[in-house]
């Protein structure tokens, strides 16, 4: 215990160290991979090795190069930091599932040509496990059996990981009991194919379609992937005609409510939302795609009989102009379907911007502060220059940076 | 005007007094809420797009995500910002199953990191670090020791130059005691990644202390110097280089 409180005292007060790069290449290894390196290898001599050969920005980003091999890296760092976005508690301490184990997929893909890593908020695919041994844990789109026993037995994600598309038979081998009940599961319906990046997996499914309008994947998709949530959205000057029916227009007896509180965010997010219109959480396990057949819920409990009835799966980013035109809206700004608002989301520079900040906070142990604004925007140039979205690359650059500050002081 | 001091209106005026006043002096002691600052950005941006037309930027921007980007706290200390993070539940428990070899999937040490998982660092804030989790990091370090040195496979290879099999009485004199630490301070730690100063202290308070386990014990059987390799083990495997980055 003493030894404890006498290192957090040393490490927070001592401004000299017996080996700085040594140090920093520990601390990169630390922050990168969540475990320190491997004893009785040469890991850590390498990064050392890799500072000292290019002193500054460079060598540190060359160290963190190494460190981003790891297989905790995806195992540990990345699986924790993306848990919390895949449940409305948002919390770590819940199974590996599809959403986080396509988020890592992409993350791992995104220095490849043609993989840019925005593509998970839009593209027909789902990042699976390989052949379990045993039916009951191989990929099914009712249960999440597959994905815990991934987590269950530590298999490296760095390795394991396999891209699919959703709309395709993605069963890691035979799986009878799947394939009999592909017809109400599968994202491809009657030729359509629903398919749009994690949004409609099967634990966005679980966590934002159940139950409710489908406004929570809406709220969730702007706090996870554009880092707003509704209150900072919040608009009274958005035109609100497509605020649907069970928004009561005189809460209280007071329309003014309506209009000065309610439409605030109902205008702009049932505006959006049309884009989830086909998609159900069924059967307590299965997210349901119904491709021309708005679900149920869209239009319950009708309030205010003259709102907007939803009669397909049209969407319009009423949030485009005004003051949320902050978050850098790209190309179109209405469609038809998930997958192009997922696009639209993906192609924001709230996207990019976003993806910074969490990376900078996760790897600097801190919110970035005024003084980072330049970085974060220097990353999220560098996320879309050529699109190409490359989410190793920012992790390394941003956690050179981090050390570089730490130790410079 | 005489006052009467015996009139009920009197007293009642007082006491309104008095609570009026006592109501002010206390809520001018009470700690100010934060008042989050506003984020704004006052310039107008055209971004370049390679996507499409650009929809230009107007109007007030919104604020900060509902203080995902903000440090919480009432207190200007609970807003300070450190770059000094605390490992979570998991970043600790595989740190020690990486830097002691034990698998992570062992039985033992699998059930009681389960056991304790709640009582583990949920965050990486090291603001957030409380006495329950150093007590939930000192069981799980001494689960993972007791793993090492419980099985001659692993305690035979465990050590770069102390040797293990020699009784307190032949491989615990000053020399074995310091080779023994910095053994631990290589594996756990990384030899020489440490705040100047830290590795010499740690020596020094880990002799201590195992002079201290000696005591009463048997010099004469290896038994007994793995029993103090453990007590090392334990302590330098939950010390901060381990769980915190």
């Amino acid at each position: 215990m003493r030894l404890l409180f006498f290192g957090i005292i040393l490490i927070l007060s001592s401004s000299s160290f017996a080996n700085e790069s040594r140090l920093k290449a520990w601390t990169i290894h630390n922050r990168i991979a969540g475990v320190p390196p491997e004893p009785n290898t040469n890991t850590l001599a390498n990064m050392e090795n890799a500072i000292n050969a290019n002193p500054g920005r460079v060598g540190l980003e060359n160290a963190a190069q190494i460190a981003i091999q790891n297989k905790y890296f995806y195992n540990l760092v990345l699986k924790n930091w993306l848990k919390p976005l895949s449940n409305r508690e948002r919390s770590k301490r819940v199974p590996l599932n599809d959403f986080v184990s396509t988020i890592i997929g992409a993350v791992r893909d995104s220095d490849q040509p043609n993989k840019p890593f925005n593509r998970v908020l839009f593209e027909d695919l789902v990042y699976v496990g390989p052949s379990m041994g045993n039916q009951n844990f191989n990929f099914s789109r009712r249960n999440n059996n597959h994905f815990s026993q991934v987590e269950q037995r530590n298999l490296d994600l760095r390795n394991v990981l396999v891209e699919r598309q959703q709309s395709q038979n993605i069963d890691t081998e035979n799986n009878i009991e799947d394939d009999n009940r592909r017809d109400e599961t599968n994202m491809l319906v009657n030729g359509m194919n629903g398919a749009a990046g994690v949004f409609t997996l099967r634990q966005a499914g679980a966590a934002f379609y159940s139950a409710g309008t489908n406004r929570r994947v809406t709220r969730y998709a702007f706090m996870n992937f554009l880092c707003h949530d509704f209150e900072d959205l919040h608009d009274t000057t958005v035109p609100d005609f497509r605020v649907r029916k069970d928004v009561e227009r005189n809460p209280g007896g007071d329309a003014r409510t309506f209009k000065n509180n309610c439409v605030g965010c109902h205008a702009g997010q049932d505006a959006i939302g049309g884009a989830w219109a086909y998609y159900d959480w069924v059967g307590n396990n299965r997210l349901r795609f119904t491709p021309g057949q708005v679900v149920g819920k869209m239009n319950r409990n009708p309030v205010f009989s003259e709102g907007h009835q939803t009669v397909d799966d049209s969407w319009i980013n009423t949030w485009a102009y005004g003051q949320n035109a902050a978050l850098g809206w790209r190309g179109a700004t209405s469609g038809n379907g998930a997958a192009s608002l997922g696009q639209h989301f993906a192609q924001s520079r709230a996207f990019a911007v976003c993806m910074s900040k969490k990376v900078y906070k996760l790897v600097c142990i801190k919110p970035p502060g005024n003084e980072d604004e330049a970085f974060i925007n220097q990353m999220a140039d560098e996320l879309e220059s050529n699109d190409s979205y490359n989410m190793k690359n920012l992790f390394v650059k941003t956690v050179a940076k981090c050390v570089e500050d730490k130790y410079e002081d | 005007m005489k006052i009467n001091f015996q009139s009920k209106a009197f007293w009642k005026i007082v006491s309104t007094l008095m609570l009026v006043t006592m109501f002010f002096t206390f809520n001018q002691c009470v700690v100010q809420q934060y008042s989050a600052p506003v984020q704004t950005n006052q310039e107008q941006v055209v971004f370049e797009d390679p996507h499409g037309d650009p929809i230009i930027n107007s109007g007030t921007p919104p604020g900060g995500g509902s203080g995902e980007f903000q440090e919480q706290g009432a207190t200007e200390v609970a807003r300070m910002v450190t770059d000094v993070g605390l490992k979570d539940f998991e970043e600790v428990y595989m740190s020690m199953a990486v830097v002691t070899g034990i698998d992570p999937g062992n039985n033992n040490v699998r059930n009681l990191f389960n056991e304790l998982n709640t009582q583990l660092p949920t965050d990486n804030s090291v603001k957030n670090f409380m006495t329950s989790h150093q007590i939930a990091i000192v069981k799980l370090a001494g689960e993972f020791c007791h793993r090492v040195f419980n099985s001659s496979a692993i305690y035979n290879n465990f050590f770069n130059n102390f040797n293990i099999n020699q009784s307190p009485n032949q491989g615990l004199d000053t020399n074995g005691k310091v080779t023994m630490i910095n053994d631990f301070i290589a594996r756990f730690w990384g030899f020489n990644t440490q705040p100047q100063g830290v590795e010499d202290e740690a020596v020094a308070e880990m002799s201590a202390m195992i002079d201290d386990l000696l005591v009463g014990e048997n010099m004469g059987s290896t038994a007994t110097t793995r029993k103090i390799a453990k007590g090392v083990c334990t302590a330098m495997l939950a010390s901060a280089p381990v769980i915190m980055f």
